[in-house]
């Protein structure tokens, strides 16, 4: 079988932060390959580095060491005019969604096209489509704060893909949602992914994310990718303990749902 | 008290006097709220790690705000006498009065302003600066607008500052209502004149602070 080659390149990458005195490695020495048209996750508990490592594809966080390859060209040292012009094809969406509070939701899906230069007659008709295509087609002039957070986090999708990007990163977009408003989001990510055929990096400590949406998985623990491959494989087979701790955890929520379903029913018989 | 005198002093002169006043706070507003928001967005950027930190920079903006600010009015207002002298010819004008003012505002408002800016989510900052848009377009559609209503208070808070202060302007003869109070309530005993002003003074604040909360409030979503 052919594999298609890495949209993203991440070659030996250490982030390392100045904390006063003491130094942080947040990440260490990751290298990873994320193939053009996949979902492609990195799990973990709060604290591995996972944010950290998924900004320096976009490069709000500059690596320390290591080189980050989009479409095959080295982006690392980018600055200025070229930086913007990369991230416009990088979209990004967000667990506290972001949105500017004080500009309605039609103004904050226009930022993103002014930025790409998009004329001003040019913006409407595609905020109308970016809007159909999330669901949101009647809420163009409401204030982020008349929506709900399933809602919020649909504007924020729409503002990332403005532009039409390559590559979706999202950091913990679900984790902020209830169950059933996830179930939403998850959908719609992958259908972003399935018909626009838009790569999406997705870092998450919910494993019933990503059990449920991406295709290869990552396993990150004190700022390095402790094991990798495809989605079930890792999940029916954890080589490390952090694994089996994540899918414990969730095992645990699960049971715990479970319990509260059977006590329901119970109470109605 | 002599009511008489009381009431025809202030038909003669608090109309000129008011007149005085709003023509100093106006520029000074202005002067402060401009050049004000310009230093802040210079400590902002220069301090900010998703934008250009700069520390040298920053230290010496930050030390030169900070150096006009320590000063009391009262003193900065006689240092700067022989400036403005210079500059206008009579510092003891209204005129003069407002340069004074607009040189104590601007430190003043800029502090403001960084504070507005900096309540700004740095979530949403990053979200800005993901979608590529250059600095100018995040500084004026996506921090401007959300720091927007404390931004607004802050200009309030310098009003109601500066109407204090001008009372100051006024005790070296620059005019103004405090101008008024001094030469006519104190240095004359006119009592009634001092408590018109007064109470003047407080009405105006309420108003100005009433007015400001309204607006500051409707340009909340």
């Amino acid at each position: 079988m052919e594999q298609p080659a890495p949209i993203i390149e991440l070659r030996d990458i250490c982030v390392r932060f100045q904390d006063g005195k003491r130094t942080v490695d947040a990440v260490k020495h990751v290298s990873l390959n994320v193939r053009k048209g996949e979902i492609f996750g990195i799990v973990g508990f709060s604290g591995a580095g996972k944010s950290t490592l998924v900004r320096t594809i976009n490069l709000l966080e500059r690596p320390s060491e290591g080189r980050v390859i989009i479409s095959g060209r080295d982006v690392t040292d980018l600055r200025g005019k070229q930086l913007r012009e990369l991230r416009r094809d990088i979209g990004m969406i967000f667990q506290g969604f972001n949105l500017i509070g004080n500009a309605t939701v039609a103004r904050n899906i226009a930022f993103a096209l002014k930025a790409a230069g998009v004329p001003k007659q040019a913006r409407e008709p595609r905020i109308r489509e970016l809007l159909a295509l999330v669901g949101l087609e009647d809420k163009a002039d409401v204030y982020p704060s008349q929506l709900s957070g399933g809602q919020k986090q649909r504007v924020s999708i729409a503002r990332a893909l403005a532009n039409n990007p390559q590559i979706l990163l999202c950091d913990e977009a679900t984790s902020a949602l209830d169950l059933e408003t996830t179930e939403g989001i998850l959908s719609l990510l992958r259908r972003v992914n399935r018909e626009l055929g838009v790569t999406v990096v997705f870092i998450t400590h919910q494993l019933e994310v990503a059990q449920r949406i991406f295709d290869r998985v990552a396993v990150m623990e004190s700022g390095r990718i402790v094991e990798h491959g495809p989605t079930f494989d890792v999940f029916r087979n954890p080589q490390e303990t952090v694994t089996r701790g994540l899918i414990e955890q969730f095992l645990l929520s699960y049971r715990n749902v479970g319990a509260l379903l059977s006590e329901e029913t119970g109470e109605a018989a | 008290m002599n009511w008489q005198s009381t009431l025809e002093i202030l038909q003669d002169n608090l109309g000129k006097a008011l007149a005085d006043t709003f023509f100093m706070v106006s520029i000074a507003t202005v002067v402060g709220v401009v050049f004000g928001t310009l230093l802040a967005i210079a400590l902002f950027l220069t301090q900010h790690h998703l934008f250009s930190p700069n520390a040298a920079v920053n230290n010496v903006v930050g030390f030169v705000v900070n150096a006009i600010r320590s000063m009391p009015f009262l003193i900065l207002l006689v240092v700067l006498i022989p400036l403005i002298q210079l500059i206008i010819g009579d510092p003891y004008t209204p005129l003069g009065g407002a340069i004074a003012l607009s040189i104590a505002a601007i430190p003043f408002f800029a502090r403001i302003a960084e504070n507005s800016f900096t309540e700004v989510d740095s979530g949403l900052i990053e979200a800005a600066i993901a979608t590529g848009a250059p600095t100018r377009q995040i500084l004026c559609d996506a921090i401007f607008p959300q720091a927007l209503p404390s931004f607004i208070r802050g200009i309030v808070l310098t009003v109601i500052s500066l109407l204090g202060y001008s009372a100051m302007v006024g005790t070296i003869g620059a005019g103004g209502i405090g101008d008024m109070a001094i030469q006519f309530g104190y240095n004359r005993y006119e009592t009634g004149v001092l408590i018109a002003i007064v109470v003047l003074l407080v009405v105006l604040v309420q108003v100005i602070q009433w007015v400001g909360d309204l607006i500051a409030r409707a340009v909340i979503h």
